[in-house]
């Protein structure tokens, strides 16, 4: 089996690993790495359970090839709290009952940054956009709408 | 896990044409669609992915006055964010806009996404009655070929119920579905800019307003002249043929002629009876066969009489 060495930045840390060719960059996050809060709902892209954020844009780790990783910048669901202090879209999925059991939440707040970092205020309709390629079997999305929105009201202007 | 051979990443568009014409190698830029189908089978075992993606020979749009030319490796959310595009060619900003989501468009590219080749794509329809162009290279050089010349008909992929991408029949599509030769790669697009008084509507219907593959989708242009009567109209639908095709094929009855319902309907029956001999193909023919009439009458009441088609208040 063809392996490949790369070097990349996993929440600001710079990782060597060496990956094979067969390796997703979200089989790299969790099994290598031990970063489990990335998850695989599909493994096709439709379900954005696996939603991390590569140089700055939202993706799907499941359909990214570990061996194009040299040279990149990944940020997971745990590159977000700093010492152990949440961020304000996690404070806020806690707060409006946009999470019940979990499984889609790391996907929709990275999702959620990668929006809120490119767009500080957005509409609603915008946020409902943005998260379109993420899906929920819980909760009816109204509550991670609700939290997103009240995250991005605590954003400065 | 994916299953594959072996993975390289060329430095340059002419490092690209001598791995490509190597055995086995199977190029892609963003690789949504080829991630999923390498996930699922072993067809790829004994193949050599060589990665496009992000080149920056490949990442450019060019305004060329009245042609677009984006590169191969610019990805569907870079045309989302540049406004030339959306000013320009607003038809296919349009369509772009509707393929899949965030994450997706965020890897995806236009050139991918014809080279995939699949009878439901979002962006083909725009670019065939845009009258776009492809520029490919490979050992032998390179050359230009029309969109509309692009595909070969493939009456399997009409039997593949979903048109979903894991289920895809084809795990390459370079000789199967397109007209290139093997090794050679796209490298860039040509467009032609819409005109002031080219309208245009690019529509998708999909399963429980998702995000997911088009179950019906078309593009159309059109234009009024000043005494309201039509000078030009094209529809391309997708997911209905075997490869794509726009209409009106021949002479085209709206010429000259104030728009109104009953007119549409001169085109909307030509369609359908182009539909109707793929009658035994078409998985979902019961149901494509009618609705199509419906949404495309919508759409063109939409072009032609400023009647917004249900739905069409989605955006960006």
């Amino acid at each position: 089996m063809q392996e490949k060495t790369v070097r990349f930045y996993v929440n600001s840390v710079e990782t060597e690993v060496t990956v094979s060719v067969n390796d997703r960059l979200l089989d790299v996050l969790r099994n290598q790495l031990g970063l489990t809060g990335t998850k695989e709902g599909c493994g096709i892209g439709e379900c954005g359970a696996c939603t991390v954020i590569l140089d700055g844009k939202a993706v799907n780790s499941c359909l990214v090839p570990a061996a194009s990783l040299d040279g990149h910048e990944v940020v997971t669901i745990e590159g977000l709290s700093e010492g152990g202090t949440l961020h304000p879209l996690q404070d806020a999925f806690a707060r409006h009952g946009a999470v019940q059991c979990g499984f889609c939440t790391p996907g929709f707040i990275m999702s959620a940054k990668a929006l809120l970092d490119e767009n500080s205020h957005p509409e609603r309709t915008e946020i409902q956009e943005a998260i379109a390629g993420n899906l929920c079997r819980c909760t009816g999305y109204e509550q991670i709408i609700d939290a997103i929105e009240d995250a991005a009201g605590k954003a400065e202007p | 896990m994916i299953q594959v051979g072996d993975y390289c990443r060329p430095a340059s568009v002419a490092e690209a044409v001598t791995l490509c014409a190597r055995e086995g190698a199977v190029s892609f830029a963003g690789g949504t669609d080829l991630m999923v189908k390498a996930r699922g089978r072993s067809q790829f075992r004994d193949k050599t992915f060589v990665d496009l993606g992000g080149m920056s020979e490949l990442s450019f749009i060019r305004d060329e006055g009245e042609t677009i030319s984006i590169g191969a490796a610019v990805t569907l959310t870079q045309l989302l964010q540049t406004a030339a595009i959306k000013e320009s060619v607003p038809l296919l900003w349009q369509a772009a806009s509707r393929v899949a989501n965030r994450q997706v468009r965020n890897r995806a590219t236009l050139a991918g996404n014809i080279a995939n080749a699949c009878p439901a794509s979002d962006c083909i329809p725009a670019l065939m009655v845009l009258g776009a162009s492809v520029t490919v290279t490979g050992t032998e050089g390179e050359r230009t070929i029309p969109v509309a010349e692009l595909f070969r008909s493939c009456e399997a992929c009409l039997r593949h119920d979903g048109m979903q991408v894991r289920t895809c029949f084809f795990l390459e599509t370079v000789t199967k579905k397109l007209t290139l030769r093997q090794g050679e790669l796209i490298t860039s697009l040509e467009i032609s800019k819409q005109s002031a008084e080219q309208r245009s509507v690019f529509y998708k219907l999909t399963e429980n307003r998702s995000s997911g593959m088009a179950v019906l989708n078309f593009a159309m242009t059109g234009s009024l002249g000043a005494d309201g009567t039509v000078t030009a109209f094209s529809v391309c639908p997708g997911g209905v043929f075997p490869k794509p095709r726009c209409f009106p094929e021949r002479e085209n009855p709206l010429l000259g002629r104030l728009p109104d319902r009953a007119l549409f309907q001169s085109i909307v029956q030509e369609i359908s009876d182009s539909l109707a001999a793929e009658k035994d193909t078409l998985a979902g023919y019961a149901y494509k066969s009618r609705v199509l009439p419906e949404i495309l009458q919508d759409g063109m009441a939409q072009l032609f009489l400023g009647i917004p088609m249900e739905g069409s208040e989605w955006s960006i």
